[in-house]
């Protein structure tokens, strides 16, 4: 109930409710997502995991009104930000005032054949029209350094390809930073860079969003990204969440067997080896099993996971702030061996 | 098994020679993994293609067994050479003809490497003991590459290598394209072939993580220069070189002992220069924190800082654990 009392007050910066995606193929009709909850608070940093192909980028487009639909089917019982609905055209106005979003790949998130600055000229031109030429340059060299861009003066005259792949992620945040909007999506920002630059944006994003106070959803495949900006992480795993908890404690002490053996099967800089990762492969969204989407892959499986898929329910002592979609969690599981 | 002495590879671009290997000695041991680690453009990737003979070295030596030069291009090289050293590519999907069933990929080492001809039955045979090998269904033969997942690829990638029998396989990024959970399935898999057909392995990543679970003695590389070259337990307990504190500092790990066991006080800063436009004496001076007035007008010589730890910097003794 105190869920309901925050989300009267316009407490979260997003909140979807029960979002459901399908995507109609020649094959059939793939389901994606069966119905997804996620709420992001404001000024709250949260991150979203999951292997490739399990719906974390669908999610993200879906609010950030840019799936493109058909082929997807989206039903939902509300997406809001600040807020506010982001249905129909008042709804699509929302989500550009405040919904910024940085992409994987910063080589073909920016234009090839523009500068930096035309670029960045058409963001502000939408944003804060009817400013002179000087305002909007100066406008331009203050987010570059807010990203401590090297010799933003340079940048600006270049083309994409004339600057390295750290720089044009850091363009790529610049230009997400210069209209002041609550909610900022950064999916895989750093999938693409090498580690010593890797920790050098994900310092950048940490710093800017606690001195803006923004809210941020981190989505990521690479756990220890998630871990170190991050204050809450769900668990994403074949379209559903089967884990939502506090960032650290869920890495330190993971409840759903999805999560034990992803956690498990990531190498460690201690080195105690490695272990045999999870046996099996995603379901096929074409067919998905009736009940845990899961089950086929876990080594606790009982005849119940295979008939109705759990809900997340809570497991912690305060009510709802670490859930866990699986009917043995905390039942003995500690192992997830293939 | 394999030497690597004083090797340099330049390219010849349209901005001028691009020295991507420069000065580099390391050794492999037999039935060893020895982890070739670096980022972008630091020439990991050259070397191991220099070493499967994709083209020759500037200059250089790489001797196989001992005695055997194959530093120069592939074509120079007996047939009986080529079978002994095989390469994983990095991604399965790109690497396998999208046309060819997996029977008919995993024939074409076979009829290259064979002395005399085999018979069909002889072929499926052997291809039938390398899918087993890998763990992989026979019912796999006669699929596409397609039809099969990305880990499974990748493992019908292993399978192809050691179809032809090999010493030695170059390992250039096995898992980097994979999700976690199959990647360690794969890299198990590696590690299980390694010490049944006892191979060695030079395991080309970017991944200390994986390194530190896999290798028995690594090399960090920075943009064509080995920087630090150590076992891999003296390695990680106590790296010496500014780069290679900066690139274990910069590693986003997941738990709190992890966490302990990284340098603490260096922060990562500044990028990698162009290679076709490197700095002066130390390569890594602009970004080093350390850095003296001799960094930047002397090239650093090995030097070994402890039994089998050799360390590529002027100021190695100054600094501490970071």
């Amino acid at each position: 109930m105190e869920m309901e009392e925050k989300r009267m007050q316009n407490e979260f910066a997003l909140d979807v409710r029960n979002l459901s995606v399908n995507y109609k193929i020649y094959e059939g009709i793939l389901d994606v997502i069966p119905g997804l909850s996620l709420h992001v608070g404001k000024a709250e940093r949260v991150g979203l995991i999951g292997e490739t192909g399990c719906g974390k980028t669908t999610v993200l487009k879906a609010v950030a009104r840019v799936l493109q639909s058909p082929p997807a089917r989206i039903k939902t019982d509300g997406i809001y930000v600040t807020g506010t609905s982001i249905d129909g055209r008042a709804g699509m106005k929302q989500v550009r005032k405040n919904v910024s979003m940085i992409f994987q790949d910063p080589s073909t998130s920016l234009n090839p054949t523009l500068k930096i600055d035309t670029q960045m000229m058409d963001i502000l031109k939408s944003q804060f029209p009817k400013h002179s030429k000087s305002e909007y340059r100066q406008m331009m060299l203050d987010s570059l350094a807010a990203v401590s861009m090297p010799a933003p003066e340079r940048v600006l005259g270049s083309y994409p390809i004339q600057l390295s792949g750290g720089m044009r992620q850091r363009v790529c945040i610049a230009i997400s930073l210069m209209k002041d909007t609550e909610l900022m999506i950064a999916d895989e920002p750093t999938t693409a860079l090498d580690v010593t630059i890797e920790e050098q944006i994900l310092e950048l994003l940490d710093k800017l969003v606690r001195e803006k106070k923004k809210s941020l959803i981190l989505v990521s495949h690479a756990l220890g990204a998630v871990r170190k900006i991050t204050d809450r992480v769900y668990v994403m795993y074949a379209g559903n969440i089967v884990e939502a908890g506090p960032t650290r404690e869920v890495f330190q002490n993971p409840k759903h067997p999805y999560t034990i053996g992803l956690l498990a099967a990531t190498p460690r800089l201690t080195g105690e080896g490695i272990a045999d990762g999870i046996a099996g492969d995603l379901p096929s969204y074409l067919d998905p099993p009736e009940g845990c989407r899961f089950a086929l892959r876990c080594p606790q499986c009982s005849d119940q996971c295979l008939q109705t898929p759990p809900k997340l329910e809570s497991v912690s002592a305060d009510e709802g702030s670490w859930q866990v979609a699986c009917y043995n969690a905390g039942k003995g599981v500690t192992t997830c061996q293939a | 098994m394999i030497e690597v002495k004083s090797l340099r590879k330049e390219f010849k671009t349209k901005f001028g020679n691009l020295v991507a290997v420069d000065d580099v000695n390391f050794a492999i041991k037999k039935g060893e993994i020895f982890g070739l680690v670096g980022e972008s453009g630091s020439g990991k990737s050259t070397i191991g293609s220099m070493i499967v003979g994709a083209y020759g070295a500037t200059s250089g030596s790489i001797t196989f067994h001992g005695d055997t030069d194959i530093s120069k291009d592939s074509k120079f090289r007996p047939h009986a050479l080529k079978q002994k050293i095989q390469l994983v590519f990095q991604d399965p999907g790109g690497s396998l003809n999208p046309r060819k069933t997996i029977r008919q990929i995993l024939s074409v080492p076979l009829e290259l490497y064979s002395d005399k001809k085999l018979s069909r039955a002889e072929t499926d045979a052997l291809i039938a003991e390398a899918l087993k090998q890998v763990g992989l269904p026979l019912s796999y033969m006669d699929k596409y590459p397609k039809a099969i997942g990305g880990g499974e690829k990748q493992l019908v990638c292993v399978a192809r290598a050691l179809v032809a029998n090999p010493d030695f396989i170059v390992l250039d990024e096995p898992t980097s394209a994979l999700d976690v959970s199959i990647q360690a399935k794969i890299t198990n898999k590696l590690i299980d072939l390694q010490q049944k057909n006892n191979l060695s392995y030079l395991f080309i990543t970017h991944n200390l993580c994986l390194v530190r679970n896999m290798c028995t003695r690594l090399a960090v590389m920075y943009l064509g220069n080995i920087c630090e070259y150590a076992d891999t337990a003296e390695f990680f307990d106590n790296p010496r070189h500014p780069y290679t504190q900066m690139l274990l500092a910069s590693i986003p790990v997941l738990s709190d002992e992890e966490e302990s066991c990284k340098p603490q006080r260096i922060k990562s800063v500044g990028e990698i220069p162009s290679p076709l436009n490197k700095p002066t004496g130390c390569s890594f001076h602009p970004r080093c924190p350390y850095k003296k007035d001799i960094c930047s007008r002397e090239v650093p010589p090995m030097r070994e800082v402890r039994e089998g730890h050799f360390v590529c910097c002027h100021c190695w003794d100054s600094l501490d654990r970071g």
